[in-house]
Formats: C-alpha cells, sequence, structure tokens
C-alpha cells in the first residue's frame, strides 16, 4: 500500500527485500530467514515517517538497509531521487553524508577507547573534510549543539551517562550534516526524562535543519506525538502505511487495530496530537 | 588493579634488570666468553669474602687465590688474597658493534680469577659466558616470539576480517601447524641445514623457524578478537561514514588486538628461549665458540660432570627467575586487557 | 576424515623441508680426499639421493606403506625397522606419564579449586607456578642426578643388562623400575599446566547455578564434587587432553635423551646430527601420528562422555 504525496520525496525504497541465509561448507544454504521483503516506502523532506511492529518484525534490517549500512537482497533505494543501489563503494562515499544511522545502544556504537572529541569528528576525519584543527573545531561546536558541555570532550564513553553517550551519537551523525536521520530504537534504551530531553533536542534540529526522520520504534505513544506518517510492520511486512492522524483515527488492518487497542483509548491520542 | 600493578612492575623490574645486564654483557662480565684458563678447570664458584683468615674485616671484598698442592689438584689458598676492583680495565669489548669499551664492572688483578659462577672444563668464567650466552639465547627468544606473533596478528587479522574460504584455508593451515609436534620439527629443519655453514646463519635460520612454526595460536586469538570487534556497532557505524576496510581494521579493530599481541609475545619468549637452549643443549643449536646457555650446559650431560661439579647447573636456575618474571609480566598483562566492555 | 589429509600434508611438509637442504648425508664422505667422487655419486644414486623431488617423494610414499618408510642412510636398514621398536617405546612412556599426570593433576586441581578462600589455595598457585618456571631441561637433569647419586632408581635405559634371560615377572619389574622416573619426569613437567586447567574448570562449573542448586538440597561435598561436577568439567578437560598429548610429545623428547629411555627422541637426535634424512622424517610423521591419535582418541572419548555431542 504505498502512500502517493505530491512532490519528490527525499527517500524513496521500493520493492526492497533482505534474506539472510546461512550457508553449509559447502555453499549449500541450510538455513534461509526472510528479515523483510516488498517494502515500499516514500517520505519527504523534513517530515517524519514512523515505522512500527513488535521486536523481531526486521524493522532493525530494514534501518540498516536504509542508512546503507546493509545490501538489501533485493529492490531499489532512492536518496534525493538518486539510485544508489548500483554505485559502487567508492560513488557511495559522498552519498553516504546524506544519510545516517542512530543505533538503539549508544554504548556498543561508540568504541570504548576513543574521546568523545575523536568519536564526534571521526566522520570528519573519514570523510577527509577540513583540517585537523577545524575536525576538532566542528566537535565541540557539535556537542554544544546537542547540550553537552565541550569540556567534556576529552572524556571516554564510560564517563558518560546513557543519555549522554546518546547525545554523543546524535552529534556524531550530524558531523556529515546529513538530510536524513534514521533512529533505529534510539530512544528505547533511556529512561523517561532521557527521552524527554531528546526528543526535545531532535525537534529542534528537525526545525532549525529541516531533518527527515525515520523512527524505528515499537512505541506507539511515542510514535503518536512525532510521526508525520507511519507505516505498520508485521512478519516482515508493511501492512499499513498512511498518514498518521489517519492511522490513529482510522485503522484499517486488523493488526494495527490490535496493536492500538494495547495502548491508551483513542481519544488522549488524538488529544495529545492535536497538542 | 593495584594487585596486577605490583605483579607487572616487578616483572617489569625483573626483566630488564636481566635484560641490561644481558645487553652490557661486556661491563658486566670480568672477563670474554672464550677466554680459556687451561690450568683451573671445573673451579667451584670463588667466593666473596670480606673477612679474612685472620678475622680481620676488609670493606672491599676480595677472593682467594689458587695453589697446587702438588697432587696436581688445585685447592683454595688463604694466604693469597685478590681484592675485587670495581670499575676496571680489562678485556675489550663492544656494545653492538658500536660502543668500544675496555671497561668492566669489577674484576680481579692477575692471577687471581673473579668466577662467581665457577669454571666449565676449559677453565672459562661461567658468570661471563652465562652474560654473553644470554645475548643469543634472549635474542633468538625475542625475535623469534616477535615473529611469530607479528604472522599471527596478520594471518588472525585477515582471517577474522575477511572471513569465508579465506577464513577457512587460514585456519586449516593453523590447525596444520599446531598439530605439528614443534620440536621434532625444528629437528627435521635443522637436520636440513648443512654442517658447513656460519653460526650467525645456523642462528638466523634456527630463529626463523622457531619464529614461522608458532603463528597458529596467536593467529587464533587474534582472529577471535578480530570477529567479535568487526560486529561492534562502532565498527558498523564507521562503515557508515564511508570508511575503508583499511581504515576500520587499523582505526577499530587492531587496537583491541594489540592487547592479546602483547601478552602472546610475553608468553612465547620463555617458550622459544628455551627452545634454543634445548637445541643447543642436544649440540644442534648454535655452535662454538657462540656461546648460549645450552652449550652452558651440555656438559651436563656427562656424568661427571653431572654428579661432581653442582655449580654447572646455576645457569639452569638462573633462567627460573627470569621466566618468573616473563610469566608475572605476562599473568598482569591479560589482567589488564581484558576486553574492554561496558 | 580430515586426520588423513593432515597426515599427507605433514609428510609432504617434512619431506620438503628436509629436502630442501642443500646438503646431505654423504657431506662427510665428500670431503674425505681418500673417497673418490665417483663412489659418492654412486652411493647416492643407490639410496636414490640423486632424483627429483617428486620421484623421491612418491618413492618414499611406497615405502611408507610397506612400513618401511625409506632406508636408513646410517644404518643401512629400513627406516621402519628402527622406528617401530622405538616408537613402542616413546608409546609407553607418553601413556603411562599422561595417567600419571592426570592423576596427580585432577586431585589437586579439584582441591585447590574447591579451597579458593583458604591460604592453602595460595600456596598450591606457588608451587604450581614454580612448577611452571623450571625449565624441563634443569628437571630433568636434576632427576638423573637424584638417580645417579641416590641409586634407588636407574639412570638410564629400558631394561638392565642381561634382564633378557629372567622370567617374564622379573622382566616386567625390571620394566617398571627404568620406567618410574623418566614417566614421573614427564608427568611433572606438564603438571602446571594441567593443574591450572583442572582448577579453572572446575571454578567455572562449582560457580554455575545447578551446582549452587545442589548444595542448598544439602548434597554432601565429596558427592557434589564427584558425581555432580566433575562430569561436567570432564568435557573441557577431555577436549584439553588432546592437546596436552602434543606438549607432553614435545617434552618426552628431552626425558628420552637425558635419561637415556630408548624412544624417538634420541634416534631423532642422532639421525639430525648424521642428517640421515628418511630417519629424521619417519620420526616425524611418527610423532604427528601420535598426535592426531591422541586428538582422536579425545574426540571418541568427549563423545562418549557428553551427550550434548551425541544429540548433534
Amino acid at each position: 500500500m504505498t502512500v502517493t504525496v505530491p512532490g519528490a520525496s527525499i527517500l524513496e525504497v521500493r520493492h526492497l527485500g533482505k534474506e539472510y541465509a546461512q550457508t553449509s561448507r559447502f555453499g549449500r544454504s541450510e538455513f534461509r530467514v526472510q528479515a523483510f521483503e516488498k517494502v515500499n516506502l516514500a517520505i519527504h523532506d523534513g517530515l517524519t515517517l514512523a515505522i512500527v511492529g513488535e521486536s523481531g518484525a526486521g524493522k532493525s534490517s530494514l534501518a540498516r538497509c536504509l542508512a546503507l549500512l546493509e545490501r538489501p537482497s533485493c529492490g531499489e533505494i532512492y536518496i534525493e531521487s538518486k539510485s544508489v543501489l548500483d554505485l559502487t563503494q567508492d560513488e557511495l562515499v559522498p552519498i553516504r553524508r546524506r544519510i545516517q544511522l542512530i543505533f538503539q545502544d549508544p554504548t556498543s556504537a561508540l568504541n570504548p577507547r576513543l574521546s568523545a572529541a575523536e568519536i564526534i569528528s571521526e566522520p570528519l576525519l573519514i570523510q577527509r573534510i577540513e583540517t585537523k584543527k577545524q575536525q576538532r573545531d566542528q566537535a565541540l561546536e557539535l556537542m554544544r549543539l546537542v547540550g553537552l558541555s565541550p569540556d567534556a570532550s576529552p572524556k571516554r564513553p564510560l564517563e558518560f551517562s546513557g543519555g549522554q553517550r546518546q547525545r554523543i551519537a546524535i552529534a556524531r551523525a550530524l558531523a556529515l550534516e546529513p538530510k536524513i536521520l534514521v533512529l533505529d530504537e534510539a530512544l528505547s534504551s533511556l529512561d523517561r526524562a532521557n527521552q524527554e530531553h531528546i526528543l526535545l533536542l531532535l525537534s529542534n534540529l528537525q526545525a532549525e535543519r529541516s531533518l527527515t526522520y525515520v523512527h524505528i520504534s515499537h512505541d506507539l505513544e511515542l510514535v503518536a506525538r512525532i510521526a508525520d506518517t507511519v507505516a505498520v510492520m508485521r512478519s516482515g511486512q508493511i501492512v499499513e502505511h498512511k498518514d498518521a492522524n489517519e492511522l490513529f483515527a482510522r485503522p484499517e488492518h486488523s493488526y494495527t487495530r490490535q496493536l492500538l487497542h494495547a495502548m491508551q483509548p483513542m481519544e488522549t491520542i488524538l488529544l495529545d496530537r492535536s497538542a | 588493579m593495584l594487585k596486577h600493578r605490583r605483579k607487572l612492575v616487578a616483572g617489569a623490574i625483573l626483566l630488564a634488570g636481566f635484560h641490561v645486564a644481558v645487553l652490557l654483557a661486556g661491563f658486566f662480565a670480568p672477563y670474554g666468553y672464550a677466554t680459556q684458563n687451561r690450568e683451573m678447570p671445573y673451579m667451584p664458584p670463588s667466593g666473596l669474602h670480606l673477612v679474612d683468615a685472620q678475622g680481620k674485616v676488609h670493606l672491599r671484598p676480595f677472593v682467594y687465590g689458587w695453589r697446587d698442592d702438588g697432587s696436581g689438584a688445585l685447592k683454595l689458598d688463604s694466604t693469597q688474597s685478590y681484592p675485587v676492583h670495581f670499575f676496571v680495565q680489562g678485556w675489550p669489548y663492544n656494545v653492538g658493534g658500536l660502543v668500544h669499551s675496555r671497561m668492566h664492572l669489577f674484576g680481579v688483578a692477575e692471577p687471581g680469577r673473579v668466577c662467581l659462577l665457577g669454571t666449565d672444563g676449559f677453565g672459562r668464567d661461567q658468570f661471563s659466558r652465562f652474560l654473553y650466552g644470554g645475548q643469543v639465547s634472549l635474542l633468538a627468544g625475542l625475535i623469534a616470539a616477535a615473529l611469530s606473533v607479528s604472522l599471527g596478528v596478520l594471518v588472525g587479522a585477515l582471517a577474522g576480517f575477511y572471513g569465508g574460504w579465506i577464513d577457512e584455508t587460514l585456519m586449516r593451515c593453523g590447525e596444520l601447524f599446531l598439530a605439528l609436534p614443534w620440536l621434532y620439527l625444528l629437528f627435521a629443519v635443522r637436520a636440513a641445514m648443512p654442517l658447513q655453514i656460519t653460526q650467525w646463519q645456523v642462528f638466523l635460520l634456527l630463529v626463523s623457524v622457531l619464529g614461522l612454526i608458532g603463528w597458529a595460536r596467536p593467529a587464533r586469538l587474534v582472529r577471535g578478537i578480530v570477529l567479535s570487534a568487526k560486529e561492534r556497532n562502532f565498527v558498523v557505524a564507521a562503515r557508515g561514514f564511508g570508511a575503508s576496510n583499511g581504515y576500520l581494521i587499523r582505526r577499530h579493530v587492531m587496537p583491541q588486538a594489540s592487547g592479546v599481541a602483547l601478552t602472546q609475545v610475553t608468553l612465547l619468549i620463555p617458550q622459544y628461549v628455551l627452545a634454543e637452549v634445548t637445541l643447543t643443549f642436544l649440540g644442534l643449536g648454535v655452535s662454538e665458540p657462540m656461546p648460549s646457555w645450552g652449550s652452558l650446559l651440555s656438559a651436563l650431560q656427562q656424568y661427571y660432570v653431572l654428579s661432581s661439579y653442582w655449580w654447572m647447573f646455576l645457569p639452569a636456575a638462573l633462567l627460573i627467575p627470569l621466566f618468573l618474571a616473563y610469566y608475572l609480566a605476562a599473568d598482569a598483562l591479560q589482567e589488564h586487557w581484558k576486553p574492554v566492555s561496558l | 576424515m580430515h586426520a588423513a589429509v593432515l597426515l599427507a600434508a605433514i609428510s609432504l611438509l617434512s619431506f620438503a623441508l628436509v629436502q630442501l637442504a642443500p646438503g646431505d648425508f654423504f657431506d662427510q664422505m665428500r670431503m674425505n680426499p681418500r673417497v673418490s667422487a665417483s663412489t659418492v655419486e654412486g652411493l647416492r644414486a643407490e639410496y636414490g639421493l640423486d632424483r627429483s623431488f617428486a620421484v623421491r617423494y612418491a618413492l618414499w610414499l611406497r615405502s611408507a606403506i610397506h612400513g618401511e618408510f625409506g632406508i636408513s642412510l646410517a644404518y643401512n636398514t629400513p627406516v621402519g625397522s628402527l622406528l617401530f621398536p622405538r616408537a613402542r617405546n616413546t608409546l609407553l612412556l607418553t601413556a603411562t606419564s599422561t595417567l600419571l599426570a592426570w592423576l596427580l593433576a585432577i586431585p589437586i586441581g579439584v582441591w585447590s579449586a574447591t579451597n579458593r578462600r583458604h591460604l592453602s589455595r595460595r600456596s598450591s598457585e606457588l608451587v604450581a607456578s614454580t612448577l611452571l618456571t623450571v625449565p624441563e631441561l634443569l628437571l630433568f637433569l636434576c632427576i638423573l642426578l637424584f638417580a645417579a647419586r641416590s641409586g634407588w632408581f636407574p639412570s638410564g635405559g629400558m631394561y638392565s643388562v642381561g634382564s633378557e634371560d629372567s622370567a617374564a615377572f622379573q622382566r616386567l619389574k625390571d620394566l617398571a623400575w627404568h620406567l618410574f622416573l623418566p614417566s614421573l619426569g614427564l608427568a611433572l613437567a606438564c603438571l602446571p599446566a594441567l593443574i591450572r586447567h583442572v582448577r579453572s574448570a572446575m571454578i567455572e562449573v562449582l560457580d554455575s547455578p545447578f551446582i549452587r542448586a545442589a548444595r542448598s538440597h544439602g548434597v554432601p561435598r565429596p558427592r557434589l564434587l564427584f558425581r555432580f561436577a566433575l562430569p561436567v568439567a570432564a568435557n573441557s578437560l577431555i577436549s584439553l587432553a588432546g592437546f596436552s598429548v602434543a606438549t607432553m610429545l614435545s617434552s618426552s623428547l628431552l626425558v628420552e635423551v637425558i635419561l637415556s629411555w630408548p624412544g624417538l627422541g634420541p634416534l631423532l637426535v642422532e639421525a639430525t646430527l648424521n642428517k640421515d634424512v628418511y630417519v629424521v622424517i619417519g620420526t616425524v610423521m611418527f610423532s604427528a601420528v601420535f598426535l592426531i591419535v591422541g586428538n582422536l582418541v579425545a574426540d571418541v572419548l568427549l563423545f562418549a562422555v557428553d551427550p550434548r555431542i551425541r544429540v548433534e
């Protein structure tokens, strides 16, 4: 079920699928898992798409494919109307600046041996943007942006709290000035207070920089507050994909209704949204 | 953490002391390693005394001379005493072929001899030979260990990072090498070497073979680390920034492995030193006149030496603190470098 | 089974290594001005040393299948006839030592694992560490000295001179008397590593939930250790046993030389000094076979002991 919205989309995928196979020593596949298939999505500049579903529905896999961290088995991905899957690794390098991923667990996403400044400036280092000094200054600026004190820049991830580590991860993701951020359950590992802070940060950033977000989440309450469009995933397939208001008001698919049923009553959701 | 610090420091001090003494063997040794004294074969260690036969206390330690008591055997002669002087001029030597000197830490005037570990069948001072022998044996161990671990790190990194058939083939090779009884293989290679080659060539060949045999275990360990490091999210993230494989290996994966690599080197050095000593002991390592700890001990294969001249065991006994130091250091390193996980 | 492939690879490897050498057995003869060059060449041709590598390997393989493994250049007999009795002796020594080592390692390891909080643990750790750092060379030499000085045990050989005439039982006693010190030495050399492994395996098992549950049920200590913990630990210990065979084999070479036990060790040393190539290769092969068989036995034992593996 595709949603057609007038105007070019900044990120579009068609018929995307990913299969994991564990091959035996002699090349015969023993074990095949279809993470997701037949996924069609389109998202427009400056909006937030939320992909919801239970754990294990293939959402993380989809997130990684979108962020070009894994290669899908089939389908096409268009970033700013350019087909990216047929590019070589070298050609992809500039494209990677447009889209970045925030991981669920910030601790594992940061190299424990590096300092915060080194972590944040790493994308600049890899893409060889600016001089070492400028990279460092940029890192400090980004820290300020996400609400961290630049004095903490020489500290290692161990010395920060969970919420702060996620901020570092966000700062790092912003280093290359992407247009699209994919957040793979980025808030799930945080407590309520931290979630609120990060959400505020994210919405400010979106407003300032006209960012596009793809939120992967199993938390419908969260999604209800922030999403413009919602795609519901079940067992690796998108079962419903429409404007958020529409979805919450008039869920079509039975699975969507099941999900919503487990949440708070409709009225409060709609009330939250209109606020 | 504190306990490991102490272990590491103790080990490091012992090691440093040993290695410095061996490196500057010329300085610490009163005699050259080949200086023979046919009149004094198999002499027990010269005791250092502070109180002489008359009961007088001297500040400067001295050794007694030796005198033929008429039956051909030498006896300790307490009428002749030779004071030990420090920083004396003696045999010329060089350090690494660069620094030439005649200065020794201690010595006695001729015809006195100060042999702290006794002498061997040719009257050569065992203490000096121990220090010089250390140059050969320790160097062999160090080079071989460095070689093994370097090779192991290379193979392990390649196998772990690229996976697939590269991994399969490399690990199978590793299994092959682990299955080899290495001492036997060493002999096979030694058998292959012609008898008429220079000692340096023997030394280098031995060291290279030792190094080449032992890569399998470090490789396996490094591979494990690389495998787990490869999947860590921060490596995936770096890939997302457009990092090349080389960068990933260099910046993120290898530092995780460096701890293991260093520990492996520390563990392997004593093993390889022992291998060289064993080989030379059996007459298959470096040969005379190049000294090695093995050649110091090889005389013990003769029964009468074994049962009568106890000081010939001393070089072997001195190996114990050396190995202890290495194992201490390795233990401490292993504790210190447990994989960093949050 | 890839053991066969492994063996073939080892044989090829050792063959290649030895043949790569520029010199050969007849070097000494060549140096002797009284022996003419043609004699040397003739001898070489007789022993097939002038053929190409591939041909020699093929010939050797064929000889191996017949149990001959080439000809010893020094003894002028088939290598096999030299190897088999020696191999048997080494096997005897290694087997006895393994048994002895494990018999000692298990109680000591278990004991040190269970007395973790007592001073006894520190002392046993200390003993194990010291034993670990003593070079085997020194250990074996001390044993030799002990044998020579005390006279309680023979300092070499496998049988006393003139024992061929004694009755079978006497011969057995004689053998055991000669076997004791070498196997003790070998066992002691490998003991510290074994103790360490037994201890860590036991500690790991003792920490697991099901042991704690059994303890809370009031199962008495000895029963807990031997009927519950040990069988589980046996899994990792048996796979270790396979590896310990390798180290024991390398150490056995030294023991055999120093204590004059007529096994593969002294043969190899002599052959290396003489550059008796086929003997060298044969010995290496045999030792590799021991290793592989040792690992196989460990695998079989593991299979028998651990029900989980049978299910896979």
